[in-house]
């Protein structure tokens, strides 16, 4: 009986083992979520991606009130 | 005896332990006064070193924010990384793995003894075992209980075992209907525990008796008989072990959980949520050796809640003492109408049984 | 690839709560629900007052993207963390999980029933059709996709707030610690490298042992 608990908590213990790596691999469609529309491609405000990327860089270099005031 | 009482409590020890460590923070060494004093003393002669109001921003101290929302004021509150470590791990890990367990230790069982069949043949003089009221409280509570644990298994292992079969779509309408049942049947739960408990407590009471069952495995492994009341000591622990105490920890924990309108942080409820967690695991593991014996294991258990009758062979064999009683009282062969023996037994009274 | 990040610069926010406001407004956020708040450490106290503004922060590894029972987050290429209203279905999980009180929830019924999650979207929308009319009535605006960048950072007018790509907002960062003279928020800095001429008055340096 006693043998049995052992081995019993032992497997109970060692089941953690089977523990997944949580850091989440954030692949596009693995998700449950439709599939994200782009800002970019024909018909779109943007030419490619870099257009859009130079834009918002653009854009967020403009925080940098020392570029405009000084 | 004692080593086992050590090493439950021991278990009983990590557990608490565990959520003790979801709740901790690195939380305030220092109180947020002296800090603040600290940094006054500070912006003087090193400005812009805002080391001092950083050291508590990470833990339970609130600031000032004009939303009256309940700890809104909280920058970072570190529980939630622990509850998600411990829920998507060692929680949901070791639960799932025991359910298997459990499956495969029964069917283990039956595929050994199969179903326990009665030894004598039938004599058809019934005696009435469950009165309808009671038979409603079980099925009640029983019918509630199967929706809750397979919605609240769906919750937390539809992710991995559903998702990947019947997709995201699918799942996600599953798991609206699984929340709104979970939601919705919960306090319902609550009250046929509450009924059920109170119907079947006169006969649930532990005599010495009891003790000679639990001694000697209720008999099923050396298969020698032991006498037992209405109630043998295996049903009486899933009593009060289960309904009685499981119903408690899952149903306190459950309303945390199902009522976040009275302002409870989410500390309370990270720490509510890994308890009934624990409690719906081991309420799960129970039942599924309580409707293993109440269906499979057992020849004319099922019948005997269906119906609320059973043979006078079957009470003498499997609950002997409750049997002379009811001998004693004139009771045998005055439920139901009198069959003749190998008959069927009368029919079920219609009540929802979920066989 | 851009990495979108937000700094919150506690030099700088003077808890006017404009980027709450810009955000409530752009994104007709229904009563109730919050995306973004501004909480003030030590208030009143002069010299330790600092405030923060504080939304989603669309981590790296998001534990509300790790604990969603339907897996209804998704990341952009650009490390923005959505969601998927049509899937979510109000467990209030993310919102146990998140550092930040991010989640946030309408409530549907009565006794604190949680409607589906709602939270800061980077102003990038999320799944529908970019400037759609169904993406704008469950997410709010899609700036992101309009060549802007979200509309708190945008706005605020201390610059405290900044957001955009991770990169960009370092080299403007740093410019501005450089400008300063001193360590800025980089925690520790003052302290450990000290001033010369700094009288050693601070619980550090007063337990260091004084040459005598």
């Amino acid at each position: 009986m006693m043998k049995l608990l052992i081995l019993l908590t032992g497997l109970v213990v060692l089941a953690g083992c089977g523990e997944q790596p949580q850091t989440i691999t954030a692949k596009p469609g693995t998700s449950a979520a439709k599939a994200d529309d782009v800002p970019y491609g024909e018909g779109k405000s943007f030419a490619d991606r870099n257009a859009w990327q130079l834009q918002l860089r653009a854009r967020a270099d403009n925080q940098n009130e020392y570029k405009r005031v000084n | 005896m004692n080593r086992l009482f050590a090493l439950f409590a021991t278990l009983l020890m990590a557990l608490a332990a565990m959520a003790a460590l979801a709740q901790q923070s690195s939380g305030p060494v220092e109180s947020p006064a002296d800090l603040a004093k600290q940094e006054q003393q500070r912006s003087v002669t090193q400005p812009y070193n805002n080391a001092a109001i950083w050291k508590n921003a990470r833990g339970a101290v609130e600031g000032y924010v004009s939303i009256p929302a309940p700890e809104a004021g909280v920058l970072i509150q570190d529980g939630g990384q622990n509850w998600r470590a411990l829920r998507n791990g060692w929680f949901s890990v070791i639960g799932g793995w025991a359910l298997v367990a459990m499956m495969l230790v029964i069917g283990g069982f039956y595929a050994w003894k199969g179903t326990v069949q009665l030894h004598d043949s039938p004599t058809g003089r019934m005696i009435e075992r469950f009165t309808l009221l009671e038979r409603m409280a079980h099925w009640g509570t029983a019918i509630s209980f199967s929706v809750l644990a397979i919605s609240g298994l769906i919750l937390l292992f539809g992710k991995t075992l559903l998702i990947p079969v019947i997709g995201f779509t699918l799942f996600s309408w599953l798991a609206i209907l699984a929340k709104n049942l979970h939601n919705f049947l919960g306090p319902l739960f609550i009250i046929s525990c509450i009924i059920t408990f109170i119907v079947f407590v006169r006969d649930n009471m532990l005599k010495a008796i009891d003790f000679k069952w639990i001694a000697s495995f209720g008999g099923l492994i050396s298969g020698k008989h032991v006498p037992s009341e209405k109630f043998n000591a295996g049903e009486k622990l899933w009593f009060w072990g289960g309904l009685m105490l499981l119903g408690l920890v899952v149903g306190v924990s459950g309303l945390v959980l199902n009522f976040p309108n009275f302002g409870q942080t989410r500390a309370t409820m990270q720490l509510a949520n890994l308890v009934h967690l624990t409690g719906a695991t081991l309420f799960m593991l129970g039942a599924l050796g309580h409707i293993y014996m109440g269906t499979l294991g057992m020849a004319g258990a099922l019948d005997a809640m269906k119906t609320g009758v059973v043979d006078e062979s079957w009470a003498k064999e499997h609950h002997e003492i409750w049997y002379d009683e009811q001998l004693k009282a004139g009771n045998v062969g005055n439920a139901g109408k009198a069959v003749a023996p190998g008959a069927k037994s009368p029919q079920p009274v219609a009540i929802g049984g979920h066989d | 690839m851009a990495r979108m990040k937000f700094i919150c610069d506690a030099e700088r926010c003077i808890e006017c709560n404009g980027c709450v406001t810009a955000c409530k407004n752009e994104h007709d956020v229904p009563w109730g629900v919050n995306r973004r708040r501004v909480v003030t450490l030590n208030d009143g106290i002069v010299g330790a007052e600092r405030s923060i503004s504080v939304a989603c922060m669309h981590c790296s590894d998001a534990p509300c993207m790790a604990v969603c029972p339907v897996n209804c987050f998704y990341k952009t290429e650009d490390g923005v963390v959505l969601h998927d209203k049509d899937l979510c279905i109000g467990c209030g999980y993310c919102f146990y999980a998140c550092p930040f009180g991010a989640p946030q929830f309408p409530q549907a019924g009565a006794f604190g029933v949680r409607g589906k999650m709602d939270k800061c979207t980077f102003c990038a929308g999320g799944p529908e059709k970019d400037n759609s009319k169904a993406e704008h009535e469950k997410y709010g605006r899609n700036r992101l996709a309009e060549g802007k960048l979200p509309a708190c950072a945008e706005m605020c007018s201390t610059k405290a707030l900044l957001a955009g790509d991770g990169d960009v907002l370092s080299d403007i960062y740093r410019e501005r610690v450089m400008r300063r003279g001193r360590g800025g928020d980089l925690w520790g800095h003052a302290t450990a490298y000290g001033r010369p001429d700094a009288k050693a008055t601070g619980p550090i340096l007063q337990s260091i042992p004084q040459k005598s």
